[in-house]
């Protein structure tokens, strides 16, 4: 039924998958180059400015109307981080041939090509009022981190963790570089990044991928391109655990741990770190659901995550600003249980389901799987999902307990509210 | 047991009827490797005032426990739920919206294991009073999260600006005043009304064997006897808004809003009900869809951003339609979003432009097919409305211009509109 079909060369990557069970099919083109402060932010407001127009469809309004007659087709942008890796995405999702009632596949890798390269290919440069329009919505979407307190207490943590380094940067870049971006420096960094950064195109559909990959080849071509890898490591000393507290106006307080794992995430050390995170705090019978939420009812949520990218975990949990103590030495009572080789067999078997459940649904969503791939291919490895699954489900719980007795605790964040009173005094 | 196939969606779908009332349906997703499976009760945040089907007494409960409901059935003598999903590896969850409240997990093993477990953990309530006092710590949390989320500030407030009187401008949760009110027989009371088998439905998504899926509930359904409707009483709505304008202020960096617009024509039959949503997502593409000259314009000016979208939300008791994001100046959003109706409402609909709407409608309607989780959700909020999403699909083609040409007279009125907005802290 479903068949990969690969081809790279020069760092331009190709990769098809037949699927004749959904009514959408995709195509994604991404681009990797390092994350890097000076160029994090023209990395993230290109793309913004790409999808405004260029001397083909001359305006967003062109471009929407060509996605509208293709059935509401969407285009998508991203830019993300992976480890020291930044990421840019152009997706575009559109209607299997069969319910649109025409051929879609070659005009939509067109399309793409379009917006990718068209203002190289037709001679349009960016427009000045166009670059000051899209700086201001990157500077909103910037600043808008703030609106979502989970991910922004997270973020904060790692910001304080890795200060100095490639992955405090934020994938969307900052406020203070806006200023200085010319319409010169943008252009050539859009051009360096779409001629010479490693390219990943992949196409998930009803298609023979044969036929995907030759047809997509023909519209994207081949060039030299660079070859950029990530340090998964985090190379900076250990100088003992950081406490950060920050006040905002909240009703509710978020503690972030930032955990060095010391685990070399590129072998197969890392299928021990996922199933330590299952049974943390990922699966429904973790360890944080059961005792911090559950048991000692402090929270609503409180769960733990990892990046294959950078041997790294995350805590995070919504708790009452005076449960701050209680709630940290309960979450680090869970590690210490798990170093301890405190494991019961039920959070050991709900960890291996979870994963085996969440990674099998991978198949059933073309976007998940084409991420899978992707992350796959930038650690250099070409699993399958049932494949990560067969690796899980062989972690004992004695590897687990031995990599829990790497982890450091480097840094404690917590985000509460404005002017409350502590311990007798103003704060 | 009912086949109906849809050679138009390419969709398969199985029906099977109990005699206590209970339905069940099968959607047949054949070599997906996951599976979802649903048992959804009619019963949501805006049905807190009732007749007993039994004692025909009148029950008002406190706000919020339809939700609070939830959270405890996951409970059991021993430990939770969760503790026997483990075992057969489902993701199992639960949520509650305004009108329904839906157990499900979602496998890809162990399918039949997993069912019979939602099947008898939705059927077997374990409430006592200390179980039901901890429960308000979590519950208390999950408010508190929601009270630093903008988009639900900026959401209820609306409703609450758009409504007078009815319960949809309550939130879900309830408040921190009034889950402390809830105890242990409320609880049991709203569980014996509402989870009856005529109150409810299953519905199974995925590479099943429909057979066996209704011979299990037959099997492990609990209740035989059939009860009568329950009667919900909502208190009488006006046709005005509450107010013009709602403001909060919250850490946040730029202005969120929405603008709402109250859809006063309610209580339809079913077919009507449809075409009337459909109508108005045409409608509302053809005014601020992505392509319009008008969207365009306003991006341009920096007053909206990629943010900018809108939704309806259609009910048989109550509609509303709703428009919003991000934005320096909300209020000039707004009034540029009134003139821009009066406008379109003087010079008339364009026809090439309610044809391209349509393909937008029908490509969106037709995503979600794709998607498990997505259209077994769908399905269940169509059902409970009285509406089935295969036709609600067939009937966009069917859909006329002149209609979408009245529909613009009869939902966006200036008098029936209001803005919320969430404003930075300074």
């Amino acid at each position: 039924m479903r068949k990969v079909q690969k081809i790279d060369s020069n760092n331009n990557f190709y990769m098809a998958f037949y699927d004749d069970r959904f009514k959408i099919n995709r195509v994604v083109v991404a681009f990797i180059d390092r994350l890097e402060k000076e160029k994090n932010t023209l990395n993230a407001l290109f793309p913004m400015v790409l999808i405004r127009g260029n001397n083909k469809y001359k305006n967003m309004k062109e471009i929407n109307r060509f996605l509208d007659n293709m059935y509401g087709a969407s285009l998508s942008i991203d830019v993300d981080k992976k480890g020291d890796l930044q990421i840019v995405t152009f997706g575009l999702s559109f209607l299997n041939d069969r319910f649109a009632g025409e051929q879609l596949f070659e005009k939509s890798l067109h399309f793409l090509h379009d917006i990718i390269y068209g203002p190289i290919e037709y001679g349009g440069g960016f427009e000045e009022e166009v670059i000051d329009q899209e700086k201001n919505n990157l500077r909103q979407e910037i600043e808008s981190r703030i609106n979502d307190k989970v991910q922004y207490a997270i973020d904060r943590c790692m910001e304080i963790m890795f200060e100095g380094q490639s992955y405090a940067l934020y994938e969307k870049g900052n406020v203070e570089d806006l200023a200085y971006i010319t319409k010169d420096r943008l252009f050539s960094q859009y051009k360096e990044v779409v001629e010479k950064k490693p390219m990943y195109v992949m196409i998930y559909g009803d298609y023979n991928e044969e036929y995907a990959i030759s047809k997509a080849l023909e519209v994207f071509g081949q060039r030299e391109r660079e070859d950029i890898k990530n340090d998964f490591s985090i190379n900076i000393p250990f100088n003992g655990t950081k406490y950060v507290t920050e006040k905002m106006e909240v009703n509710q307080g978020k503690i972030s741990l930032g955990i060095r794992t010391n685990v070399d995430t590129t072998t197969s050390d890392y299928y021990k770190l996922l199933m330590l995170n299952g049974i943390l705090g990922a699966s429904p019978k973790s360890k944080l659901f059961e005792n911090v939420r559950e048991k000692a009812s402090l929270c609503y949520y409180a769960f733990s995550r990892v990046d294959r990218f950078k041997s790294v975990m995350v805590i995070s949990s919504g708790i009452e600003i005076e449960n701050y103590e209680k709630a940290l030495n309960l979450i680090l009572q869970q590690i210490e249980d798990i170093k301890n080789g405190n494991i019961t067999d039920i959070e050991y078997e709900s960890a291996v389901n979870y994963y085996k459940t969440a990674l099998m649904a991978i198949y059933d969503n073309p976007r998940d799987l084409l991420g899978f791939y992707l992350n796959q291919a930038l650690v250099g490895e070409m699993l399958e999902p049932k494949d990560v699954f067969e690796r899980l489900k062989n972690v004992k719980i004695s590897d687990v307990k031995e990599i829990a007795n790497r982890f450091e605790l480097d840094t404690v964040y917590f985000l509460r509210n404005r002017g409350a009173v502590y311990n007798g005094e103003n704060i | 047991m009912e086949r109906i196939y849809d050679d138009v969606l390419h969709e398969e779908i199985y029906i099977n009827s109990y005699p206590n009332g209970l339905r069940a349906f099968v959607i047949k997703k054949k070599n997906f490797s996951k599976a979802f499976a649903g048992y959804a009760t009619k019963y949501g945040s805006v049905d807190s005032k009732f007749i007993h089907p039994r004692t025909n007494e009148v029950v008002e409960v406190p706000e919020g426990i339809a939700h609070f409901l939830e959270h405890k059935l996951f409970e059991e003598r021993e430990g939770n739920v969760f503790d026997r999903f483990a075992k057969f590896g489902a993701m199992a969850n639960a949520f509650t919206s305004f009108k329904e409240t839906v157990y499900y997990f979602i496998s890809t093993q162990n399918f039949y294991e997993n069912f019979e477990i939602l099947l008898d953990f939705v059927q077997n309530p374990y409430f006592t009073d200390q179980n039901v006092e901890k429960e308000k710590g979590i519950i208390a949390q999950e408010i508190r999260m929601y009270q630093d989320n903008p988009n639900w500030k900026v959401y209820f407030n609306l409703l609450n600006a758009l409504y007078v009187e009815h319960p949809v401008k309550i939130d879900i949760a309830g408040t921190l005043e009034s889950i402390q009110k809830i105890t242990k027989d409320d609880l049991y009371l709203c569980y014996n009304t509402f989870y009856h088998p005529s109150n409810m439905i299953v519905v199974v998504c995925g590479d099943v064997d429909p057979q066996k899926v209704f011979d299990m509930i037959e099997k492990m359904t609990k209740t035989k006897e059939y009860q009568k409707l329950i009667e919900r009483i909502y208190p009488e709505e006006p046709d005005r808004i509450n107010q013009k304008r709602i403001e909060e202020k919250l850490a946040i960096s730029t202005p969120i809003f929405y603008i709402g617009f109250k859809d006063v024509i309610n209580d339809l039959p079913p077919y009507e009900m449809i075409m009337k949503d459909i109508h108005t997502q045409i409608l509302a593409e053809i005014l601020f869809g992505k392509s319009t000259d008008f969207y365009e314009q306003l991006y341009k000016e920096g007053l909206i951003n990629q943010s900018f979208g809108f939704e309806y939300n259609c009910e048989p008791e109550y509609s509303f339609f709703m428009i919003g994001g991000e934005s320096k100046e909300p209020d000039r959003v707004y009034e540029r979003i009134l003139e821009h109706i009066e406008d379109v409402k003087k010079r008339g609909i364009d026809k090439e432009e309610f044809e391209r709407a349509k393909k937008v409608v029908l490509g969106s309607q037709l995503r979600k097919f794709d998607n498990l989780e997505k259209l077994s959700v769908e399905f269940i909020y169509s059902y409970f409305k009285g509406v089935n999403i295969f036709e609600y699909v067939k009937e966009i083609s069917s859909a006329s211009f002149e209609d979408c040409q009245n529909r613009l007279k009869s939902l966006f009125d200036e008098d029936k509109s209001c803005i919320s907005i969430v404003l930075p802290v300074q």
